[in-house]
């Protein structure tokens, strides 16, 4: 699904060279569930953005479905995004002027999707995530959890064939965190590839892959099973 | 989708309400100034647009060049409709129209002066689109005793607008037959008249209405031309062959479209230029106001915009999004602009002399409405719109400072507000302080105390004893009479004068009566005035002023011979220039003086000052009332004082400043709304870089002196373009004056310190509420 060729990224501010990514190969496939894991400044959010295509490379090269990224316009990758990827971030990145209902409906919007059509998802994902009752409230109405659940939903609401989560537990506590983690989980045993950015050993391990980053290269890969 | 946009933008207009507050105070006023001049300028063009030909009908101008000098005169001969109509088959109709002037009309007791009625053939029916309420066009003007009357006329003297069959004397000599009733002329019309009479009637009123091709020019001639006749062609045509070429003048006949005439002859297309660039300007001006404003709080939307692309938004729409919002808010501020609008038309109608009203529905109107909100919300909206659709997400969630790289433009727009703003204040300060110097320029013509009153034939006849009668009151120093206001000689003519070498000069012609000089406090050059001890003045004498003498290179002449229209007269008197036009646009003409011991057009009466005091004066103009009832009964008096006399042209300059005066106001006002609103949301920004600063021990002052310090550069850079661009425009426009004020240095840095105080003043409160915040509060955030 995801193949990186020598993909590299760097800053450069005048004179000097800031490297953020270095040599990076790896490869996804469908229904993998890969755990990014790595120090402050190591690229782990970088790389995140660029395989969510938000962020250029300056080098390499990038393959998504054996489509060459790198080589695509903006409104292409925008394409790619409304129909395969979905993102959830540590700080929830909801539209506060938005409700609920109309946070998840935003992404059906830009793929144009038809209004009856456009009710039913939404019906059916705020009651999948038991949210329902909270659809006409609006993000600050929420508590944290609730917000990250949102998030998820919006992510997933697409039927994404890719979930990329940026620290989605970061601003949780504990107990969330792993409600969330759970559901994560859960998508990926029905078929979703996951990957994501984490900091936590714990949550690493619902991965069953983890690329650790140490300074833009990538250290080494743990393969579980 | 579009229901996503709407929500957000109205969720978004009511959370951040000073800034959407300050946006829609500014494009309100803006829209208003841009509506009312859109609103001016479409009224000016509308103008006569009305007549069902208005595009077959054309205006014969007389172009006389003299030398390098060209004029044109909307006034021509009678014959030149009668050649153009028998010569031309390309015309279909021609038309004469002569103003009657002053005549009295009367029906029993009634009897009022009119003063707009014009004398014309029957003809002019079928080029203009008149309304004939009673009458018809074909019979209306055929015999030489009619007269059609407007509505509001035939009311005014019958009480109803069915007037026709009834009886109105003219001037108490001619009994003329109501044969027709139009409707009122609309105001869009700039020759206005309230009665017409055929043009033949001209000839029992003892005008000539023959003559030849060049004579007399008093009347205006229109023209029909049969459709698909190109009007350009048809002038070339008729300049080749009515035309005559003298020594050193030519004239000839060129034809001119009625929808050019207006304009041609009050100067309105360079009006409209300037209004319509007024317009723009404050558009643009406002505009700025968005963009900064708009620019500088993109990062408070940059969150949002990342989790549009993230969800799958392309560039595209996000721009579609903010441009969406950038109209619809001009559209709410529209909405605004047409209720202040309507609140203001009162007045503008006041100051313009116009009637424009606005009916909300008329599909043109909200055509340009809708004009007016895409073209502003275009030239607002689309450079933040383009700016906030290449936020990268992944750049907006790492709060990185996205908005660092506009500042240059930001402080480049900001200053071309200032050099707008500042070039408004000069213009008005330049203009104020050139009509200032034309009220009080020294004409070298006493006016002051002087009455004048139009003579008719009765009284004109009766001159001599009237003067009499009249001074017989202690309280009347002098009477006399001239055919022009001595403030208002204007028309000349050329003729051989002066000295016999076949060169014509342009020279104005003044019927004067004895007591002229001292009446005006006018002084000699060299020699004396008509006087009743000097028989002789009566036919063979001659004055002129010093520039007639000066035009023709004659040294000593008084005493001497002097050629005027073919015969020789002895010069007795050499008048001190004075200034014989009150637009002071032009030094004196060359003038003749001549006696005319019967009465001319005007009566002057000069009041002694001295004794001059509210009770005194009742009771003169009183005497002077009854006098001349007794001389004229039949003639309504109607007087006026000769200082009050002003021209359309004074007139139009004075609306000019006013104008001015108000677009600096709302330039200033506006310039600093946007400054206001931008320096809040910087200190905003700032207050945590202030605290910083203040812990490591700036003072208040320090801090104020910093950050005003750039603000002045902006405001030097402004002045520094903005001197330029008004010395020259205003230069120019002092050109049009003989006489004009100097651009002093003064009149600039006044403009550039006022702008600079009102701004400073404006920024400061921001200033010394962010320098005043208690560090330890805005750093507790952190």
């Amino acid at each position: 699904m995801i193949r990186l060729k020598d993909v590299e990224k760097y800053y450069s501010n005048k004179f000097v060279k800031t490297w953020v990514l270095r040599n990076i190969d790896m490869e996804v496939k469908e229904g993998d569930f890969v755990t990014i894991m790595g120090p402050s400044g190591a690229g782990k959010s970088t790389l995140l953005h660029i395989l969510g295509m938000l962020d250029d490379m300056s080098g390499g090269e990038y393959y998504f479905l054996d489509e060459p990224v790198h080589q695509l316009n903006e409104r292409k990758r925008t394409g790619f995004h409304q129909q395969y990827i979905g993102f959830v971030f540590q700080a929830y990145h909801l539209i506060d002027e938005l409700t609920v209902y109309e946070n998840l409906e935003t992404p059906l919007l830009y793929k144009k999707v038809k209004t009856s059509e456009r009710k039913s998802l939404i019906a059916e994902t705020l009651d999948r995530f038991n949210i329902v009752a909270k659809k006409d409230l609006f993000p600050n109405q929420l508590s944290g959890g609730q917000q990250q659940l949102v998030a998820v939903a919006r992510a997933l609401i697409i039927n994404p064939k890719l979930i990329l989560a940026d620290e989605p537990t970061g601003n949780l506590n504990s107990k969330q965190g792993l409600e969330i983690m759970d559901m994560l989980k859960a998508l990926n045993d029905e078929g979703t590839t996951i990957i994501q950015v984490t900091h936590d050993e714990k949550k690493a391990a619902y991965g069953d892959r983890i690329i650790h980053l140490l300074d833009g290269y990538i250290d080494k890969i743990d393969e579980r099973n | 989708m579009f229901q996503n946009y709407i929500k957000i933008a109205i969720r978004n207009v009511l959370k951040q309400k000073t800034y959407t507050l300050i946006n829609i105070i500014g494009l309100t006023i803006g829209l208003t100034c841009s509506i009312l001049i859109l609103l001016w300028i479409q009224d000016e063009l509308s103008i006569d647009r009305y007549h069902e030909n208005r595009d077959q009908i054309c205006q014969a101008y007389l172009k006389t060049t003299q030398e390098d000098q060209v004029y044109y005169q909307p006034t021509t001969a009678p014959v030149i409709a009668t050649t153009l109509k028998d010569e031309y088959p390309e015309i279909r109709e021609a038309a004469r129209i002569g103003y009657l002037g002053e005549v009295v009309l009367k029906t029993g007791e009634k009897r009022i002066m009119e003063t707009t009625g014009i004398a014309a053939d029957p003809s002019i029916l079928n080029i203009f689109t008149y309304t004939f309420i009673q009458g018809d066009k074909e019979s209306a003007l055929k015999n030489p005793e009619s007269i059609i009357l407007d509505e509001s006329t035939a009311r005014k003297y019958f009480g109803t607008v069915y007037a026709v069959g009834q009886v109105l004397r003219l001037n108490n000599q001619f009994d003329l037959q109501v044969t027709g009733v139009i409707k009122d002329l609309p105001q869009k019309t700039y020759r206005l008249f309230n009665f017409i009479v055929p043009f033949v009637f001209l000839k029992d009123l003892g005008y000539d209405i023959e003559g030849s091709p060049f004579f007399p020019c008093n009347y205006l001639t229109y023209v029909l031309t049969k459709p698909g006749i190109d009007d350009q062609n048809l002038s070339e045509k008729i300049r080749n062959r009515i035309f005559a070429t003298g020594k050193n003048l030519s004239f000839e006949i060129i034809l001119k479209p009625l929808a050019e005439a207006y304009q041609f002859d009050t100067g309105g297309r360079q009006r409209i230029v300037i209004f319509g660039l007024i317009a723009m300007i404050i558009l643009g001006i406002v505009c700025i106001n968005f963009i900064n404003l708009t620019t500088a709080r993109a990062t408070t939307r940059a969150k949002e915009i990342g989790i549009r692309k993230v969800t799958g938004a392309n560039p595209r729409q996000i721009a579609v999004q903010f441009l969406g919002e950038t109209i619809l808010l001009t559209s709410l501020a529209t909405v605004f602009a047409v209720i202040v609008v309507k609140m203001l038309l009162n007045m503008m109608n006041q100051v313009t002399g116009k009637s424009i009203a606005i009916n909300n529905l008329d599909p043109v109107f909200i055509l340009e409405l809708i004009g007016v909100i895409t073209f502003t919300g275009l030239l607002a909206g689309v450079y933040p719109a383009i700016i906030m659709s290449r936020f990268k997400p992944n750049k907006v969630f790492k709060q990185a400072t996205i908005a660092s790289k506009r500042v240059v433009l930001r402080k480049v727009l900001i200053i071309v507000q200032f050099v707008f703003s500042i070039v408004f204040i000069i213009a008005t300060l330049v203009i104020s302080g050139q009509l200032r110097f034309l009220r009080n320029f020294n004409l070298g013509v006493n006016d002051d105390n002087i009455l004048y009153i139009r003579m008719d034939n009765d009284m004109q006849q009766k001159y001599s004893p009237l003067k009499q009668e009249l001074l017989k009151n202690s309280h009347i120093k002098y009477v006399t009479t001239a055919s022009n206001l001595p403030v208002s000689i204007r028309s000349g003519s050329f003729y051989f004068w002066g000295k016999d070498d076949k060169i014509s000069r342009r020279i104005c012609e003044t019927q004067v009566g004895y007591d002229f000089l001292e009446t005006f406090g006018l002084e000699m050059a060299e020699g004396r005035f008509y006087s009743d001890q000097y028989p002789n003045d009566i036919s063979q004498s001659i004055v002129v002023n010093e520039t007639a003498i000066r035009t023709v290179g004659l040294d000593s002449a008084v005493g001497k011979p002097f050629l005027f229209k073919g015969q020789y007269y002895t010069l007795i008197g050499i008048i001190k220039d004075f200034h014989h036009n009150k637009t002071l646009r032009r030094t004196p003409d060359p003038l003749s003086f001549h006696l005319n011991t019967a009465g001319s057009n005007f009566l002057f009466i000069k009041i002694n000052p001295a004794l001059m005091n509210n009770e005194v004066f009742t009771e003169t103009v009183n005497f002077i009332r009854k006098t001349c009832d007794s001389f004229s009964p039949e003639r309504p008096l109607t007087y006026q004082f000769l200082n009050e006399f002003s021209f359309q042209f004074v007139q139009t300059q004075e609306f000019m400043r006013k104008i001015l005066l108000y677009s600096s106001i709302v330039a200033i006002f506006v310039s600093c709304l946007g400054l206001f609103g931008l320096t809040a949301f910087l200190n905003e920004q700032r207050t945590k870089e202030i605290g910083i600063r203040k812990v490591l021990g700036a003072t208040i002052n320090n801090l104020l002196v910093k950050s005003s310090r750039e603000f002045s550069q902006w405001i030097i850079i402004a002045n520094v373009i903005a001197w330029p661009i008004a010395w020259f425009a205003l230069n120019k426009w002092l050109q049009n004056f003989a006489y004009r004020i100097t651009l002093g240095l003064w009149i600039f840095v006044l403009a550039g310190v006022l702008a600079f105080v009102i701004s400073l003043l404006t920024i400061s409160f921001h200033m010394v509420k962010a320098a005043t915040t208690n560090p330890v509060e805005v750093l507790r955030y952190e």
